[in-house]
């Protein structure tokens, strides 16, 4: 049992060492090329800066920093949809950096046909200020706490016998708090799977057919929301909750497929 | 461990380095061009007792189709052809191949004989080899070791390992830099624990010795590893001088005699070299090299020395730089300069500008990295009529020419503008703030500046939630939290439900009770049988219904069987049970071992049937 348990811990150190490893070894070229890709930025090669950057996605790595620094490059080079697009990749991981706020903001002000909402429901200012001012792991890490001192507080309460009263009350907060927490984070990982910036100028039709009625145009870096897909064709929700059909190419998905 | 030992084991790494980059390279460097061409014979040791035999190698480099040559006849010694061996080798992305012609040589006479000069005819071109001294000695040694239990170390180990110490120069001046390579030869000899070298420096400033370097070496025809040793001397004395003598301490291993009938002995597993070595059977030796003294005449520095001589003696090279060259008056100037070159830096006083009428100077900041030395001097001009900075010296003494040298460097030309008023303060609103950001679109906006730090590296797509540990881990605490619940529910029951308690005795007791009865069949005990099955079904009772065990009859039981919701069969028939218990002990009945083994049946379906029932 205990050569078990040995074995065990050994097989479980080896896993992560290993991966430390690779990690360790993909990072020094990634590092480098990003420094590269900063000093195009900074010598104003925003086309080389651009291109650096990309390659370390192809490489299947991404960093806040990094998509911070290619929206940055594609800002320069007047690709707004991209530029809203690794803004709101970058959002994903450091939603309350300032940097980053104030340059989507910018960025989203020069979308056109941009839809504003002046006043937000309850629901709208519960999901602004928890979803999108914290990250999917924030959120996790946090539920998970609770979940770990709700049981060990079940736990406690039951050996040293507490007040069965304030027991379950406490319980039942931090369950009604876990809850809300579970489906906002679950709601939230549905919407950013289905959330998608518009890359190119694109027409929101009645029907999923090219010879269908416009219903509204969509313009680079404007947020939809993917309803279903057909074929070719995708049905979108605009911020305003008007539906759509527009073509497969138009648009990329936050979330990196 | 010792170096040589650390280096032993990083063997394999490099080897398989070199495989790997043969492979990698083998395609690009092959065709490279003719390489040189070059022979070359060497044997394996020097000396050689009669009927032992040596190796010799003839090596073409250069040249892998190079055939066997016909050894001549030489005088003392049979040879036989032992074959060719080639082998290609990339240092530095230069490749070499070459060629192994091996001979053994057998030895027919005592005395000392030679190979003499041999030669082969290669592309038209002839090339000879050095001859090579054997001494052929007698076969005393095998004499010795049968009636000696471990042989220690002999002088004939100074043919095999020896140290040796050379100079670069003999004759140097003062202060000038002396190269020594102190360099330890071994030869089939395994050498562990190889201490730095102790040398006697008086009379000279010693630089710290540096990490050793192995190679392998070809000496008078046999082929040694080498480990050098390096050490920079400065001589601070006049005179004739001496350096060392030199001393290394290691320790030699040599076989210990094996005890007969050892385990391992009888598979021949010590005669493994790693075995062997594993398990001890090498003894070690420790042992002192030295190597002889070297003479040093020191050349006192020619007069008259210059005034400004900076005690550099040596070869050197000194740039100077100022920046920035514009500048305000009051602004600072960085005067740099760099000394590079070989000599003595330690001691090398470096030159600095001093205080005038145009300048305020500061302190000079120096640092020293190998083989430099570096100055870095604040200089901050007073006036703003101020052309250039004044030129800047340094004198050394060249050792190649054997005469002082000035190195001028400057005048650096500046333009110094009068001081400039201190700009106002740009005061920039924060983005965000509501009151700016009117204002702020008339002043044009971008965006904020690249982040240089990046963050962690993540593969794509990963987050917590998907984390396979992290999801092992909260269902392991899920398991944890349950389990733990589970245990003490039950415990907390056990502890103040005395019925829950019992009953959860009644399996145990049930499947006890049966076996005891089981027994009883097969000793064909009637009576005791029944009298065991009554109790055992009485007992068994008490435990499962938790009723007192005074009131388990045929009679009382019914009436609590039936409020625990038992069936009217499973009742009649634990009654019928009773009965028969009772009518055989009474006499009313007899019995034989069929009819015991039905009654035991009867039992068994009864337990079984009140399991089930989970009360």
């Amino acid at each position: 049992m205990k050569k078990l348990k040995h074995s065990a811990v050994f097989i479980f150190a080896f896993i992560i060492i290993s991966n430390v490893g690779i990690a360790a070894a993909q990072d020094h070229s990634i590092l480098s090329k990003f420094y590269q890709a900063n000093f195009a930025y900074k010598e104003k090669d925003y086309q080389r800066a651009v291109e650096s950057y990309e390659e370390i996605l192809s490489q299947g790595f991404e960093s806040p920093s990094l998509y911070y620094n290619l929206a940055n490059s594609y800002f320069k080079l007047k690709d707004l949809g991209k530029t809203v697009l690794n803004y709101e990749r970058a959002r994903c991981f450091i939603p309350r950096d300032g940097d980053l706020r104030s340059n989507y903001q910018y960025a989203l002000s020069l979308v056109q046909g941009r839809v504003v909402q002046i006043k937000r429901t309850l629901a709208a200012r519960i999901w602004k200020n928890v979803c999108e001012d914290f990250t999917t792991s924030e959120m996790t890490l946090f539920l998970f706490f609770l979940y770990v001192v709700a049981g060990l507080l079940w736990a406690l309460g039951v050996l040293f016998k507490i007040n069965q009263k304030i027991l379950i009350s406490v319980t039942v907060v931090i369950f009604i708090t876990f809850f809300i927490g579970i489906s906002l984070l679950t709601q939230k990982i549905f919407i950013e799977s289905k959330t998608s910036i518009i890359l190119k100028e694109a027409s929101a039709k009645f029907e999923p057919r090219e010879d269908a009625t416009t219903h509204y145009t969509l313009y680079p870096g404007a947020k939809v929301f993917v309803v279903k897909k057909d074929s070719d064709w995708l049905k979108v929700r605009r911020q305003d909750g008007k539906m759509g059909w527009i073509t497969l190419g138009s648009l990329e998905y936050i979330q990196p497929k | 461990m010792g170096k040589i030992g650390k280096m032993k084991l990083r063997f394999p790494f490099i080897f398989l380095l070199i495989i790997f980059l043969a492979i990698g390279f083998l395609g690009i460097t092959l065709p490279a061009q003719a390489q040189n061409v070059g022979f070359e014979a060497s044997v394996d040791r020097k000396s050689v007792t009669l009927g032992d035999a040596i190796q010799l190698s003839l090596t073409v480099y250069g040249n892998q189709q190079a055939s066997a040559l016909k050894l001549p006849e030489i005088d003392g010694f049979q040879s036989r052809y032992l074959g060719p061996s080639t082998s290609v080798s990339i240092i530095n992305g230069k490749h070499s191949s070459s060629v192994s012609h091996r001979y053994l040589l057998f030895p027919q006479k005592i005395g000392t004989f030679q190979i003499p000069a041999l030669q082969i005819e290669l592309g038209g071109k002839t090339y000879s080899s050095n001859p090579i001294a054997i001494d052929v000695v007698e076969s005393n040694e095998q004499v010795k070791s049968d009636d000696q239990s471990s042989t220690a170390p002999s002088a004939n180990v100074q043919d095999k390992v020896f140290l040796t110490m050379q100079a670069n120069k003999n004759s140097v001046y003062l202060n000038e830099k002396i190269d020594i390579s102190v360099k330890l030869f071994v030869s089939q000899v395994a050498l562990r624990d190889i201490s730095f070298p102790e040398i006697n420096t008086e009379g000279f400033v010693a630089e710290q010795i540096a990490q050793p370097s192995q190679s392998k070496e070809l000496k008078d025809g046999a082929y040694y590893d080498t480990v050098e040793f390096y050490l920079t001397l400065y001589p601070v004395r006049e005179g004739g001088l001496s350096v060392g003598p030199a001393k290394v301490d290691a320790n030699i291993l040599y076989k210990k005699q094996r005890q007969r009938g050892s385990f391992f002995d009888e598979f021949g597993m010590m005669d493994d070299g790693f075995f062997g070595d594993l398990f001890g059977s090498y003894e070690k030796y420790p042992i002192t090299f030295q190597a002889d003294p070297l003479k040093i005449n020191v050349k006192p520095l020619p007069q008259p020395v210059p005034n400004n001589f900076s005690s550099a003696v040596g070869q050197f090279n000194f740039t100077v730089t100022a920046s920035p060259k514009k500048v305000n008056v009051g602004d600072p100037i960085t005067v740099r300069m760099d000394l590079s070159g070989n000599g003595n830096l330690k001691n090398v006083k470096m030159p600095v500008f001093s205080e005038n009428d145009e300048f305020k100077v500061y302190d000079p900041q120096i640092k020293e990295e190998e083989g430099s030395k570096i100055l870095e001097q604040v200089l901050i001009p007073k006036k703003e009529n101020i052309t250039h900075i004044p030129a800047i010296q340094f004198t050394y003494f060249d050792v190649n020419a054997g005469v002082y040298q000035t190195l001028t460097r400057g005048p650096f030309e500046i333009s110094v503008s009068p001081a400039k008023e201190q700009q106002p303060l740009n005061v920039i609103a924060l983005p965000n703030t509501p009151m700016a950001t009117e204002t702020k679109d008339q002043l044009g906006r971008d965006i904020v500046f690249i982040k240089d730090s990046p963050g962690k590296f993540t593969p794509i797509g990963k987050a917590l939630y998907k984390n396979i540990f992290f999801l092992a881990v909260v269902i392991l605490y899920t398991i944890v939290i349950v389990l733990f619940f589970v245990f003490y529910k039950r415990k907390e029951r056990v502890r103040t439900d005395l019925v829950y308690a019992k009953r959860l005795k009644a399996p145990a007791k049930a499947r006890k009770g049966l076996k005891k009865i089981y027994q009883l069949i097969h000793e064909g005990k009637e009576k005791q049988f029944y009298d065991g099955l009554f109790e055992f079904l009485k007992e068994y009772l008490h435990y499962k219904l938790a009723v007192s065990e005074g009131s388990v009859t045929a009679h009382e039981i019914q009436d609590s069987l039936l409020k625990k919701g038992v069936s009217e069969l499973l009742s009649k028939k634990i009654s019928a049970a009773f009965a028969e218990c009772e009518a055989i002990r009474y006499g009313a009945l007899s019995s034989d071992k069929t009819k015991m083994q039905e009654s035991c049946q009867a039992l068994k379906e009864i337990v079984d049937a009140l399991e089930r029932l989970n009360l």
